[in-house]
């Protein structure tokens, strides 16, 4: 697997991986959040990285992958609160992807984990973040 | 028990797939939207506007279960119409792309280009062969499996994307165009029909050129009689006087009146006994002519056919459907053009035998049987007649429905409106209880003509899905009525003296009424059959029978349809209650003093 623009969060150093959060969240760029380590979330991944140089308005495309729902809960779960994306039949562990807009960061909507994470679903959430951005 | 929920579940689909309906009505009532489905009572606003929107799916399927090849060709054409509607947004995208991005404008036209294109694949589903294609596209671009540069520069996955969505565009309308060439027409068309007599086509916007009927408005609150009402409302009256005058029994009437009209017509072979017994009259026979025995024999005949014909009619009126109207009517037609020979030969007979001196009674007596025969058959024949005529003309309705007019516009499934509109209002005068019956047309060239042909001769007319809709005022409204009751005083004792009342129980007087009631969406049995109302009445009974009408009020309650009713009254006049009560058949019998109330 060759990701060029994702950042793996660590999953023993929570530290660490707030910093790294903190880091990605203060640049200037769209930011794809993949949750989970399955093989189709894996494939997901390797998609939303190949996606990410791509934009075709110009924008900056970042991933990062978080391969548990425990890690950076408490930092990512206000986004799909305030998105409503989250609702008491969808919660936090059933989201696979989802995508940030610029600043202020907000998402939009989601893919759920039982959900295709193609091109085409993929490509959309960038879009749709970066539309929200303009 | 899987077993057995599988079953249950598969007719469930079944009967879920059979009731998708192809039209949509939806029914604008003022500012109130209500949508009829087809399998309720599809009882419709009388004054409303409908919206009938084609569910291009489903019209689909149904042509495609009456022409299987043009399976290929749907499919292909759904392709094409999904490729179609996705490369709309390539120009915005890729002409944006081209332009200057650090402008704001050219931004917000690109990201609605793009979330356009992206929302329309999503929507179509991932089964789509858009959304495969599109995937597959994507896939390769980022494979390096397939060259992405142009010049020596590589290509946008948008540039490339809609490059080959295009090169797939084309292939499929070269396969289209492979395809066996169906032809075949979808029209629409709507027809009123009413109780009696008056119908017609009714003009629905975007399927058919016809002109709109004059505007008339059917009022939900009537209060006063109309010109025909009132015009009832003195034959009437003319009615219920000659009624009492005759001071029979009523019940004993109707139920002879009604047994005489039954086409019982025991006189044909009862003439016809006559005449033989005639002819074989001792003291007549030998004064009888070759000529006029020859005449007798031939009236013979002529009774013999006629009775054979009756029995015909009768077995074939029993079961009688709109479709077989016309051999009825073929019969009614001998059956009269034989009782016209009848009466014909019997006037030849009758001037022979009259002119014969010593059988003059007896020639009387047989004359006056037989012209009262010939009387009662052609009767039949002129009750039958009119039967028929009103069956016949249903029938014309019936079949001028399918027939399509130049004036009604032809389809395929490509061009076909998405929805057509139909003004209650302007589709002519109508009353409540009247239908109006929808028809999708599916229309497949006979086998060996033209299937270019613009005559609808050529063509087979398959009705994919009727609608019959029953136009009826919702809620609340009020209608006059007029009708014959018959009234009974209370204390008729206290009318000693009155010569009518000592003799009958019931004297007939003509009433007119306004009457409150209620139209449902949910019944058409209700609305057709049971229909009641509640009001205020006025009559003008003549219990003294002097001539002189007096005048009685009332509260009326009356129910199918207004056929009966039934009320308590007032004789003003003569400070005498009655009630009352009315069997307004909507049909005359000869000889029955009832009429059709309005």
């Amino acid at each position: 697997m060759a990701l060029q623009y994702t950042t793996e969060i660590p999953l023993d150093d929570l530290p660490k991986a707030q910093a790294l959060y903190q880091g990605l969240k203060n640049q200037k760029c769209i930011l794809m959040i993949v949750l989970g380590d399955s093989k189709a979330t894996q494939d997901g991944v390797q998609i939303a990285d190949n996606l990410a140089p791509t934009s075709p308005g110009g924008f900056t495309r970042k991933v990062m992958w978080v391969k548990n729902h425990t890690v950076l809960k408490e930092e990512l779960e206000p986004y799909l609160h305030a998105a409503e994306i989250i609702k008491d039949d969808t919660p936090y562990e059933e989201i696979k992807c989802f995508c940030l807009t610029l600043s202020p960061r907000k998402a939009q909507s989601r893919i759920h984990k039982n959900g295709v994470m193609d091109y085409i679903r993929v490509e959309q959430l960038y879009i749709e973040a970066e539309s929200q951005s303009l | 028990m899987r077993i057995l929920l599988t079953l249950l579940l598969l007719a469930f689909t079944l009967t879920t797939s059979a009731q998708q309906s192809i039209i949509t009505i939806t029914e604008k009532s003022g500012k109130k939207i209500t949508d009829i489905p087809r399998s309720g009572e599809q009882v419709v606003d009388i004054n409303s506007e409908l919206t009938l929107t084609i569910d291009k799916e489903a019209l689909k399927a149904k042509i495609v279960d009456n022409i299987p090849d043009l399976q290929g060709s749907f499919d292909l054409q759904t392709q094409i119409d999904q490729f179609e509607a996705a490369l709309n947004f390539q120009d915005q995208v890729l002409t944006a792309m081209e332009g200057n991005l650090d402008d704001a404008e050219t931004m917000d036209e690109l990201y609605a280009g793009l979330t356009g294109f992206y929302n329309y694949l999503g929507r179509q589903g991932t089964n789509s062969q858009i959304y495969k294609e599109t995937a597959s596209l994507l896939n390769q671009y980022f494979s390096n499996d397939v060259n992405t540069f142009v010049a020596g520069q590589k290509v946008s996955k948008e540039y490339y994307v809609f490059t080959h969505l295009n090169e797939e565009l084309s292939s499929l309308k070269t396969e289209l165009a492979k395809q066996p060439n169906t032809s075949y027409f979808v029209s629409m068309t709507a027809y009123l029909q009413t109780e009696f007599g008056k119908a017609g086509r009714v003009h629905i916007e975007n399927f058919d050129n016809y002109a709109l009927q004059e505007f008339y408005e059917v009022p939900r609150w009537v209060t006063t009689l109309s010109a025909d009402q009132l015009q009832s409302l003195k034959e009437i009256q003319a009615q219920a006087q000659a009624n009492n005058e005759r001071r029979a029994d009523l019940f004993e009437e109707l139920k002879t009146k009604f047994l005489a009209a039954l086409p019982d017509l025991k006189c044909a072979q009862e003439a016809k006994a006559n005449i033989t017994a005639f002819l074989t009259d001792g003291t007549v026979s030998s004064r009888l002519s070759t000529a006029v025995k020859d005449k007798a024999q031939e009236l013979i005949a002529q009774y013999e056919q006629i009775v054979g014909l009756i029995e015909t009619v009768k077995t074939t009126v029993s079961g009688l459907s709109v479709d077989t109207v016309f051999e009825i009517y073929g019969l009614i037609d001998q059956v009269k053009k034989q009782a016209e020979s009848i009466k014909n030969v019997f006037t030849d007979f009758d001037a022979l035998i009259q002119v014969i001196a010593g059988i003059q009674a007896e020639a009387d007596a047989l004359t006056d049987e037989v012209k009262d025969c010939i009387k009662k058959l052609s009767n039949f024949g002129a009750a039958f007649d009119q039967l028929v005529g009103i069956l016949k003309g249903h029938q014309v309705r019936y079949q001028d429905n399918l027939e399509l007019g130049k004036e009604v516009k032809r389809f395929t499934v490509d061009n076909l409106p998405a929805e057509g509109f139909l003004q209650l209002k302007r589709s002519g005068k109508r009353e409540d209880g009247d239908r109006l019956e929808l028809n999708l047309l599916l229309g497949i060239p006979k086998e060996g003509k033209d299937p270019t042909s613009t005559n609808p001769d050529d063509y087979d007319l398959i009705k994919l899905e009727p609608w019959l809709l029953q136009m009826q005022t919702l809620g609340f409204y009020s209608r006059t009525y007029v009708g014959l009751i018959m009234a009974d005083p209370y204390n008729a004792d206290s009318l000693s003296g009155v010569e009518a009342l000592q003799e009958r129980r019931f004297l007939y007087a003509p009433s007119a009424g306004l009457l409150l009631k209620v139209g449902l969406r949910n019944s058409r049995f209700y609305n057709d059959f049971l229909s009641p109302g509640i009001g205020i009445s006025i009559s003008t009974p003549d219990f003294d029978t002097n001539g002189d009408p007096e005048f009685g009020t009332g509260l009326v309650l009356t129910a199918f349809k207004n056929i009966l009713s039934i009320g308590i009254n007032y004789n003003v006049t003569l400070d005498v209650p009655y009630w009352s009560f009315g069997v307004n058949l909507p049909f005359n019998l000869p000889g029955i003093p009832i009429n059709r109330p309005q």
